[in-house]
């Protein structure tokens, strides 16, 4: 009891950290239009490329998937981008790595603590996103009562994927030069890829499209989707029930959770053995 | 007067050197800026193919992602350059040396070209190869025109924010961020500009870049680029306005911001 009391007061420290690093220049409103411009855009992008080509209005069944799908990967985007830079900010800025790895709450504590924080903002953004859909372009949500433990579930399993592969990515970077701070963003595009985020990966290149269904977060769009607009959206996911989909999605994040958890003992490793832990890179 | 500009020659090379040739000493980069953006350029090419575009729009894609290239250098390395310096300690050397502000900037504009153009090659390659873009250049002399017309204008106006984010705080990540997809939105980066309504795609040609992706989308793809904004000679004559009047600005902005930076005591001030 008093290791979990312990995790969780730590855990918590490192989000307020994230959250005072991030946002205590502004007031809190200013701070969330700053984090809420960025995604609204993204999705005008995408009502207008749909415009554009299909010539149908927004309010079309098949952009209602691709818009939901763009809005909840808002929240893989913000995640690798705030915690793939964690590592060369802490250490090449700020030059606290060393005394951070010193303290004993631990690296991956300390990262899934500053991921967490991020979630949270970064929620915000998701629902914003999503109320622009629907109070602009018409998207028709129809998620009832009995869809919400599905999408809870999924919404749940989808956020510890996504942070233990942001934790991953930071861990990736301990050893690093500077010039890896522009990675998560890359890092971001592969999964925007391979996941259907905003197309089936059943146009992929069918070795491509084998790669994205070993990823937790095409199980989690899927979900997500067939919980907020009653359709399946992938066609080679389309004969797996929604329970199938969620069980799917829970042994894809379990694994991707012991890999992330196995990077970050490499990772940790291999900057303490070459003592690369505190290198400074920057140019 | 030879003096001086023998000085700032050497102090614009002294700044594109640490990007021309001190950044290749770690060969990795070309992993993080050439391969991996490219990623994000076939995530939009297969959300047309998608669609069932017509491939036009891919090609509209793959451009953008070469052109996109230069304006995330020109807001992370240009414009946000002098804060990231200020936090580094290297911002009040720069401030003391017997040289022009505008000669760091250059440099840092002409290194940053450099590099970035590497990595816009890659784009325009990779993406060629991979989806089977078609290219019809009709006139190769007016290309290279409006796309040295588009730096200098996208590089001035660079320079002239570079001024504002010399005294930022932690504002400068949140407002580079600010600039990325509200701008690929209103300069029509995925698809042609005139689609926003002709109003509003007037009002987005006050950024540069808006104008010299139309130009080069209608060089580049003569014959078929769809819905231009105004024709090509139009644009190059306003892109030459443009770089006249965002170079002069950013002149003036740099002298007034540094005196505002002293006189407020934030110039050298860190972790704001």
């Amino acid at each position: 009891m008093g290791r979990f009391r312990s995790l969780i007061r730590s855990l918590m420290t490192a989000g307020r950290l994230e959250w005072a690093i991030e946002s205590n220049w502004a007031d809190p409103f200013l701070f969330m239009t700053y984090q809420v411009v960025r995604p609204v855009f993204g999705a005008l992008i995408l009502v207008v490329m749909f415009k554009v080509v299909s010539g149908k209005p927004a309010s079309d069944p098949a952009f209602a998937q691709l818009y939901v799908g763009n809005a909840f990967f808002i929240l893989v985007t913000q995640v690798l981008l705030g915690l793939g830079i964690v590592i060369f900010e802490d250490r090449e800025r700020f030059e606290m790595l060393r005394y951070i790895y010193l303290t004993p709450m631990g690296l991956g504590v300390y990262l899934a603590g500053r991921g967490l924080s991020k979630i949270v903002s970064t929620m915000a953004a998701i629902l914003i996103t999503l109320a622009v859909g629907s109070l602009f372009f018409g998207i028709p949500y129809s998620m009832g009562i009995a869809d919400l433990p599905n999408f809870v579930a999924a919404l749940f399993l989808g956020t510890i994927a996504t942070l233990a592969i942001g934790v991953a990515l930071a861990a990736m970077s301990l050893g690093m030069a500077q010039n890896g701070f522009s990675m998560p963003e890359g890092v971001s595009a592969l999964f925007y890829l391979l996941t259907g985020a905003v197309f089936s990966i059943d146009i992929l290149p069918s070795w491509v499209a084998a790669l994205g269904r070993l990823i937790p977060l095409t199980y989690w769009l899927e979900a997500i989707r067939r919980s907020l607009l009653h359709r399946p959206y992938i066609g080679s996911l389309a004969n797996m029930s929604d329970a199938q989909v969620l069980l799917t999605l829970s042994w894809t994040t379990a694994a991707t959770v012991m890999a992330s958890w196995g990077i970050l003992i490499a990772a940790r490793h291999y900057v303490i053995s070459t003592g690369k832990l505190d290198q400074k890179t920057d140019h | 007067m030879k003096q001086n500009l023998m000085t700032n020659l050497r102090a614009i090379w002294g700044r594109a050197y640490v990007r021309i040739v001190g950044a290749n000493r770690e060969p990795s980069w070309l992993f993080f800026e050439v391969l991996l953006p490219l990623l994000a350029v076939f995530g939009f090419a297969m959300i047309y193919r998608g669609l069932g575009a017509p491939e036009q729009y891919i090609g509209f894609v793959v451009v953008s992602g070469a052109m996109i290239a230069f304006w995330q250098n020109i807001l992370w390395s240009m414009a946000a350059q002098f804060y990231w310096e200020k936090e580094m300690g290297n911002l009040e050397l720069y401030l003391i040396a017997p040289i022009s502000r505008m000669s760091i900037l250059l440099g840092m504009a002409i290194g940053g070209i450099f590099m970035t153009a590497i990595r816009a090659i890659g784009i325009l390659v990779a993406g060629t190869f991979v989806f089977g873009v078609a290219y019809q250049v009709t006139n190769w002399p007016a290309l290279i025109l409006v796309f040295f017309l588009t730096m200098s204008a996208i590089y001035g106006l660079g320079m002239l924010a570079s001024s504002l984010f010399m005294l930022f705080g932690r504002e400068a990540w949140h407002t580079a961020n600010l600039f990325q997809e509200p701008v690929y939105f209103l300069t029509g980066f995925y698809f042609p500009v005139r689609s926003l309504g002709s109003l509003t795609a007037m009002a987005a040609s006050a950024i540069p870049l808006t104008l010299g992706l139309d130009a080069i989308r209608q060089l580049i793809f003569s014959g078929n680029a769809v819905n231009p904004l105004f024709t090509v000679r139009t644009e190059v004559l306003l892109l030459i306005v443009a770089t006249v009047i965002l170079n002069w600005a950013a002149l003036k902005a740099l002298r007034y911001m540094e005196y505002l930076g002293k006189s407020t005591g934030r110039l050298t001030l860190k972790g704001q």
